[in-house]
């Protein structure tokens, strides 16, 4: 799970840093794909970081 | 027929089916015990878990406000959503299993006792229930009067209090019916309306569009001419850490998404939960702010009709969209600040009983939470009836307001010991210098955007409550 988790906060210090240091005055739709990437990566982490939580409650 | 007339039998066809779901979920309610009623007993499916998460977290800002914050902010709106979007899903893996298994353990129903007892103190709990009331009633309230403008949009501004008694009774109703699951029901209902509608709207946007010869590369040309594809023009970093540092931590400061992590019936739910909380998160975040951004591609193209202000974009759209779009897409408004409005009562409720009301039985507690139900909306109604532009100030400060609560809750989470008189004054002092310095500025707008020596205010909430904990660390015997 902590993988999974430091993995989000890497992508989260990502979302902030790379605007601004890469593409602060993007054209065109790099700056929304790049977001959009992120989000899509973080969808995939949110599934396979929960793979194999037990049904046990 | 008249726009008017579809518009309100369509939220009609939608309160009808939301009431029937409401009655229908009673069969999943065994018994009127405080857990059943505010956390469903524990017994919520990964499906259904996942749609009220998403259903309370997306309030009507999503398709009115941020839709307006792109067409005037452009990209960078995007980026401010996300960066939500993926600090909740990291929060959800880092935490979402300790505290789901804890509240099980330890018998948690409302937010406040979970603060209360792993500090020790039911100090704490009060403190935050407090906060929390001041904090998410005038939060609620600002939803209801998305409601009454949307009815006073469609058919005259006489009729904006009959928009927030509709809203108000609905609340309530869908609260009463079957506490937690008739919320929960319905709110899988709204979410679903919400995604359809807001998918409905895009396609109808962009074909728009199409029909004019303007494709994805025409808009970006169209886009990066405004200024509105890079950050430079309108999202300075200030401004970017200003909105979006106090919505990094919404899921851990605001209760009424807090308490749903109590309500998956098994881990797998739990998994399931922020699974399909993630898939309607990214989608509907796309959706949305690519509606505001070929809005104003259309608006400079010449195809729609340019709005007075970044909030009147979605009306301005409807008010030319085909007539059932534009119903379904009105209800969809309604859907979202009804099912924000009425799991932030349901939550309000279960903090008045549980944390704030004191020692009392089990019949007198049942009586105090229909009253807290009933009298925490009869207050968002009257706030809401006043009709000022202040509410919603208030409710955007109130990501603010409940923000001291951070670091407390997540030192908590990941066992950090800390005295609680620590974690007490942590709380208290971040929430007294957002009140201070409302007073200082006269208007919570400009606390949210305010950046005394250069820093944004939510970050010195953030340093302010931290240095305290830690403060409560060293000094631990």
């Amino acid at each position: 799970m902590k993988t999974w988790g430091i993995l989000q906060i890497i992508a989260l210090m990502l979302a902030y840093l790379v605007p601004y240091a890469l593409l602060y005055n993007a054209n065109g739709w790099s700056l929304y794909v790049y977001w959009l990437i992120l989000g899509v990566f973080s969808v995939i982490v949110a599934w396979a970081g929960t793979k194999g939580w037990s049904k046990s409650g | 027929m008249d726009r008017a007339v579809i518009a309100f039998g369509v939220l009609a066809a939608y309160l009808i089916l939301g009431t029937l779901l409401a009655f229908v979920s009673r069969r999943y309610l065994a018994g009127l015990s405080e857990s059943e009623v505010f956390i469903a007993g524990r017994r919520v499916g990964g499906l259904l878990s996942a749609l009220t998460y998403a259903a309370t977290t997306y309030s009507a800002f999503m398709i009115v406000g941020l839709v307006g914050f792109t067409y005037a902010w452009g990209v960078g709106s995007f980026g401010f959503e996300m960066v939500y979007f993926i600090a909740t899903i990291g929060l959800l893996l880092i935490f979402s299993r300790r505290v789901w298994s804890m509240a099980r353990k330890r018998g948690w129903v409302s937010p406040g006792e979970m603060l209360a007892d792993l500090y020790g103190t039911p100090v704490l709990a009060m403190l935050v229930s407090v906060i929390y009331l001041i904090a998410l009633i005038p939060y609620a309230s600002a939803q209801l009067k998305g409601i009454g403008e949307a009815v006073a949009g469609l058919a005259g501004g006489d009729y904006y209090s009959v928009g927030v008694i509709l809203g108000i009774v609905v609340m309530i109703v869908w609260s009463l019916i079957a506490g937690m699951w008739s919320i929960a029901v319905t709110d899988a209902l709204q979410g679903l309306w919400m995604l359809a509608a807001a998918t409905g709207l895009l396609i109808w946007v962009y074909g728009k569009l199409a029909s004019n010869g303007i494709g994805f590369s025409e808009a970006a040309a169209i886009l990066s001419q405004e200024g509105l594809t890079g950050l430079e023009d309108y999202w300075p970093l200030t401004k970017f850490l200003a909105f979006t540092l106090p919505w990094i931590f919404f899921a851990v400061t605001n209760p009424q998404v807090v308490q749903r992590l109590y309500i998956p019936r098994d881990e797998a739910s739990l998994a399931r939960m922020i699974r399909w909380f993630a898939l309607f998160g990214v989608y509907y975040t796309i959706v949305v702010t690519l509606i505001g951004l070929m809005a104003r591609v259309g608006v400079e193209a010449g195809i729609f009709p340019a709005p007075g202000d970044k909030d009147e974009v979605t009306p301005t759209l409807l008010s030319i969209a085909n007539p059932l779009l534009a119903a379904i897409v009105f209800t969809s408004i309604v859907a979202a600040a009804v099912s924000t409005a009425d799991s932030i009562l349901l939550t309000l409720a279960s903090s008045v009983t549980r944390d704030l009301a004191g020692r009392l039985n089990e019949e007198t507690r049942r009586i105090v939470a229909v009253a807290a139900v009933v009298a925490v909306a009869l207050v968002m109604a009257i706030i809401a009836g006043k009709r000022i532009g202040y509410i919603v100030g208030l409710s955007v400060l109130s990501s603010l307001m409940l923000l001291s609560i951070a670091p407390a809750t997540i030192a908590a989470w990941i066992g950090i010991k800390v005295k609680w008189p620590y974690a007490v004054a942590s709380v208290a002092l971040g929430f007294i210098l957002v009140i201070t310095l409302m007073v200082k500025y006269g208007n919570p707008l400009a606390v949210f955007s305010a950046t005394p020596l250069g820093v944004p205010v939510a970050a010195w909430i953030l340093a302010v409550s931290t240095l305290v904990l830690i403060a409560g660390l060293s000094l631990k015997e």
